[in-house]
């Protein structure tokens, strides 16, 4: 057993008291302490300490059952709830996440996808222009056009006489699933292509500028053309007109004639 | 099954709070500050639940989380006095006698009120790392071992830690003890019979 003096021994005291010495040590300082007072005084002085230390651990307040109640309420962990859960199930939520982002990803495209295109009227129009798609209805009376495009589409637009120019016909077609319907106008071997629908044409891509009256104005394969809604009823002209010029066409039929829809 | 080791998890986190509360009081010194300081805990402990590995090491775990958050509420204070005397070079006397034989039982209480009043100031005094390992022993209960998880240094360091602070308690009670002359002079003589006995 080895022998420990006063400096070593005052260094265990604590660890001594805490029976945390192992057993050859323990024995070591017990037997030093039975022959030296003053290692002795020192451990009594310990002893007082502990003795306190013990009293105020018994005369320490417990919790009270109102701070415990607050501690167990769902709310005070429910961020960590959260987050516990993500982190215990994280093969589902990283499963639930991708089909997530799949189902977001074609909801994206099926909407661009559906969204037409003014490509799609411009083109028509340029059919219409080298008789390609013919008119239905061959007649120069609006009032007549009315009437036919009322019996084809359920609603008809009140056929404007935009100056200058004159009713070629009428036609109705399906553009991009959408049932629409034509009124083919004519001034100085100039064609004005005006579609109707009950859908925005203003929502259609390829749109670049929006006047303050909230035209839309936009180019498409070197044509100009311009669209606006008017209560329920859609409209947009196609015509190989300058910009200008398409602008008051547009203006002649949103200021000069009723959009309403006649059922 | 995951969910239900979570579940273990957590009780054995609530399993704490009395230990985490009253070792909270002896740090901060009141109800309000201690109910702080173990709401705070017990938030970050949700948060990183996540991070407790089995439940073997729950209540190192717990309090080395009431230590970061302590430690960082001080520094967030970070006007809180720092009252460190040196003990080696004033307090070496008083030992040299006695601690004082009291057999009347009330004598004994009034003396052992003078000690635990002296000693709440003397635990104020000590060191952040020195206190936090004093109360953990004693009041929170925890072992060496669990001493040293909770404030993540070696077993050596937690026994260093815990000698200096019952060192200047000693001191600190010894001159106390002088200063009120409740002091037992005892002699060579008495001694030896102690050692006898």
């Amino acid at each position: 057993m080895p022998k420990l003096n006063c400096p070593e021994v005052q260094n265990l005291l604590e660890a001594f008291h805490d029976n945390e010495l192992d057993s050859v040590t323990s024995l070591s300082v017990q037997e030093h302490l039975d022959g030296c007072p003053d290692c002795r005084r020192q451990w009594r002085w310990l002893c007082e300490v502990e003795a306190s230390l013990q009293r105020l651990s018994e005369s320490t307040p417990s919790a009270t059952r109102d701070f415990r109640r607050r501690i167990l309420q769902p709310a005070s962990r429910q961020p960590s709830a959260m987050l516990a859960f993500f982190r215990t199930h994280r093969r589902m939520t990283g499963v639930a996440s991708l089909a997530l982002l799949f189902v977001f990803t074609g909801i994206v495209l099926l909407t661009e996808w559906t969204r037409a295109d003014v490509m799609l009227f411009v083109r028509d129009s340029v059919k219409m222009a080298q008789n390609a798609a013919p008119v239905d209805l061959h007649t120069s009376n609006t009032e007549e056009a009315e009437q036919w495009l009322k019996r084809h589409l359920g609603f008809a637009p009140t056929v404007p006489d935009p100056t200058g120019f004159k009713l070629l016909g009428a036609r109705s077609c399906h553009i991009n699933r959408e049932p629409v319907g034509l009124l083919l106008f004519e001034r100085d071997g100039q064609r004005l292509a005006c579609y109707v629908r009950r859908a925005s044409m203003t929502a259609l891509r390829g749109f670049d500028e929006t006047t303050p009256q909230g035209i839309k104005l936009g180019t498409c394969e070197g044509r100009h053309v311009v669209a606006w809604d008017a209560g329920d009823i859609s409209y947009l002209l196609v015509a190989d007109l300058p910009k200008y010029a398409l602008l008051a066409v547009a203006d002649e039929f949103t200021n000069g004639a009723p959009h309403s829809l006649k059922q | 099954m995951p969910g239900k080791e979570y579940d273990a998890r957590e009780e054995a986190i609530l399993g704490c709070i009395e230990a985490l509360y009253r070792t909270a009081f002896r740090l901060t010194g009141n109800k309000a500050q201690a109910e702080d300081l173990v709401q705070e805990t017990y938030l970050r402990a949700w948060r990183s639940l996540s991070q407790l590995h089995g439940l073997a090491g729950v209540q190192p775990w717990m309090f080395r989380i009431l230590r970061t958050v302590f430690i960082d509420q001080l520094r967030r204070a970070s006007s809180r006095p720092k009252l460190i005397t040196d003990v080696d070079k004033v307090l070496t006397a008083p030992e040299q006698l006695a601690p004082p034989e009291v057999s009347n039982v009330r004598d004994r209480c009034e003396l052992d009120e003078l000690f635990d009043q002296e000693i709440i100031s003397a635990i104020a005094e000590l060191s952040d790392e020195e206190r936090l390992a004093l109360l953990f022993q004693a009041v929170g209960e925890l072992s060496y071992r669990e001493i040293s998880e909770a404030l993540e240094c070696p077993i050596g360091t937690v026994m260093s830690r815990l000698h200096r602070a019952k060192r200047r308690l000693r001191h600190r009670l010894a001159a106390h003890a002088r200063n009120y002359g409740i002091m037992r002079t005892t002699s060579r003589e008495e001694e030896q019979k102690d050692a006898e006995a």
